[in-house]
């Protein structure tokens, strides 16, 4: 069984002639990010033809319901739960998040790409980047400051006593924790799936190889199509994890918007 | 370990670290669809699921006030299909005493003359049967002297014959 | 493990490759456990109280993602000292 190389799994040639080695290669990644603003704008705009066709308010059908169904559950259990109604404002952006996030996640079982575009770290730590600018500024609009400061390092109803411990671990894991864990949390689940997919595909394709040589021994080609049913198993349970990927990045950054807007919760 | 340079591959050899390219692609995908979902996806959608949300309540309304107004219109009914019950109770009520009353008046006014002619019957049998009594009683008298005559042309004396006969009569006349 | 301590130059990346394996299975003892106890005590909330169902799993998911972070984490620096 032949392993690939790390590096052969992961990093991916620049396309774009005359360009390599510069911010401007474009690789396979490059082209699952835009991928993933490509399909959900094609989802939006072909929901949206219909609305502007339409004369009368009709009931959704196709693509319309998929497209109404996330702005709804965005709407419902995310911002409602985790914000409240003046969240709302915020509805596009976590959309977006979670739309990106999911498409760019899902290529990890689309034939032919195989592969998440958030295996990588660019994007993850450039979301979490934007998410701890986007929670802070808005905790340093509403509350100024000092005043934002003090909410996030003096939760209410510690102890004196306890009160510069619970400061500093307070103070460490909004600022530095939370950005991190966050990165962190999508890029390594990514890429473990990725990981886990390619060992299961390696190895089901060893031991089919196997199976075809005379030498091998009869038990090793009875189990011949074990790996790969694991790997369909597999590859339901990584559709599973990016949509919930998606879902936790996005319903974690409305729980720290809302932190940073109703620090008394 | 030595990544694999071959083929064209970047030499960026750990995983952990962002290549600064995937970073620019992905930031300008992002943005883009930022922008596309903020300024164009979502406002459509969102008005049309509001005015939707206002028809659908609109039409929930209306049914509401529809049912309500039948639920009038129901009641108004019942409550006039009771008291048109209640009139017919009370016409044939009021018709029931009526013909009873009339049974009475009918009754009262028909008493003495019944009674008057109850007791005219009875004086009538009273008549007859004193006149009977008196014409079978002048009757058995003479038949009665006429025997004795017969009887006494024999020999008797008159005070026992006479005694007899009043003895007769009177057992006759009871 | 086997392939990859021949691989090792020296004494030094095998000690690597021994400590990125222990120390991911170190670190996925507790998440393990965590993950464990939260979904244990969600699915008896949400039996005890079927119609807060869709919040206990909101939550649920939460309790998860901020457990498991520390699973991949364990993850991240067995992929750091193996490859980096």
């Amino acid at each position: 069984m032949n392993f690939p190389d790390i590096g052969h799994l992961l990093e991916w040639p620049n396309i774009l002639p005359g360009l390599d080695d510069t911010v401007f290669a474009l690789n396979k990644v490059g082209i699952i990010y835009l991928f993933a603003f490509v399909a959900p704008v094609v989802m939006f705009v072909m929901a949206k033809r219909r609305y502007d066709r339409a004369e009368v308010i009709t009931a959704p059908r196709g693509i319309q319901t998929v497209a109404e169904t996330s702005v709804q559950f965005i709407r419902e259990n995310i911002i409602m739960q985790s914000i409240g109604p003046d969240g709302l404002r915020y509805l596009p952006f976590l959309l977006t998040m979670f739309f990106f996030i999911l498409f760019s996640n899902i290529t990890e079982v689309v034939p032919l790409i195989h592969f998440p575009g958030n295996a990588r770290m660019a994007m993850p730590l450039a979301l979490a980047i934007l998410v701890w600018l986007v929670f802070n500024g808005i905790g340093i609009k509403h509350h100024g400051f000092f005043g934002y400061l003090k909410n996030v390092v003096i939760p209410p109803g510690v102890p004196k006593a306890l009160l510069p411990l619970v400061a500093l671990i307070e103070f460490v894991s909004t600022f530095f924790v939370r950005p991190f864990s966050l990165a962190v949390r999508l890029f390594a689940n990514m890429l473990a799936g990725h990981l886990l997919l390619v060992t299961f595909a390696v190895l089901s394709h060893t031991v089919f190889w196997l199976a075809l040589t005379d030498s091998t021994p009869t038990w090793l080609v009875i189990i011949t199509p074990a790996p790969f049913l694991m790997l369909i198993g597999l590859t339901a349970f990584e559709i599973l994890v990016s949509v919930l990927q998606a879902f936790i990045f996005t319903i974690l950054t409305a729980v720290y918007i809302g932190g940073a807007l109703h620090p008394e919760h | 370990m030595n990544t694999a340079v071959a083929g064209g591959l970047l030499t960026a050899s750990n995983p952990i670290i962002p290549e600064w390219f995937e970073v620019i692609w992905g930031s300008i995908a992002f943005f883009l669809l930022l922008i596309v979902m903020w300024k164009l996806a979502i406002p459509p959608i969102r008005r049309a699921m509001e005015a939707r949300t206002e028809r659908i309540q609109g039409d929930l309304d209306d049914a509401a006030t529809a049912k309500s107004e039948a639920e009038e219109l129901r009641a108004s009914y019942d409550a006039r299909l009771a008291e048109a019950n209640a009139e017919a109770a009370r016409i044939i009520e009021e018709a029931r005493a009526q013909a009873e009353e009339v049974r009475q008046e009918r009754l009262a006014a028909i008493e003495p003359e019944i009674a008057e002619r109850r007791a005219q019957a009875e004086a009538d049998i009273a008549a007859a049967r004193e006149r009977a009594m008196a014409e079978v009683r002048a009757d058995i008298t003479s038949i009665a002297v006429g025997a004795a005559e017969q009887v006494v042309m024999a020999s008797i004396d008159e005070a026992a014959h006479a005694q007899l006969i009043e003895d007769y009569i009177e057992r006759v006349g009871n | 493990m086997i392939e990859l301590l021949a691989q090792a130059d020296n004494a030094v990346d095998g000690l690597k490759a021994v400590g990125a394996g222990l120390g991911y299975g170190l670190a996925a003892i507790g998440p393990g456990v965590g993950i464990g106890l939260v979904v244990g005590n969600a699915i008896t909330a949400m039996a005890r109280q079927p119609e807060s169902a869709g919040m206990v799993r909101t939550t649920m998911f939460l309790g998860i993602a901020f457990t498991e972070a520390l699973a991949l984490i364990g993850f991240v620096v067995f992929i750091l000292l193996n490859f980096a």
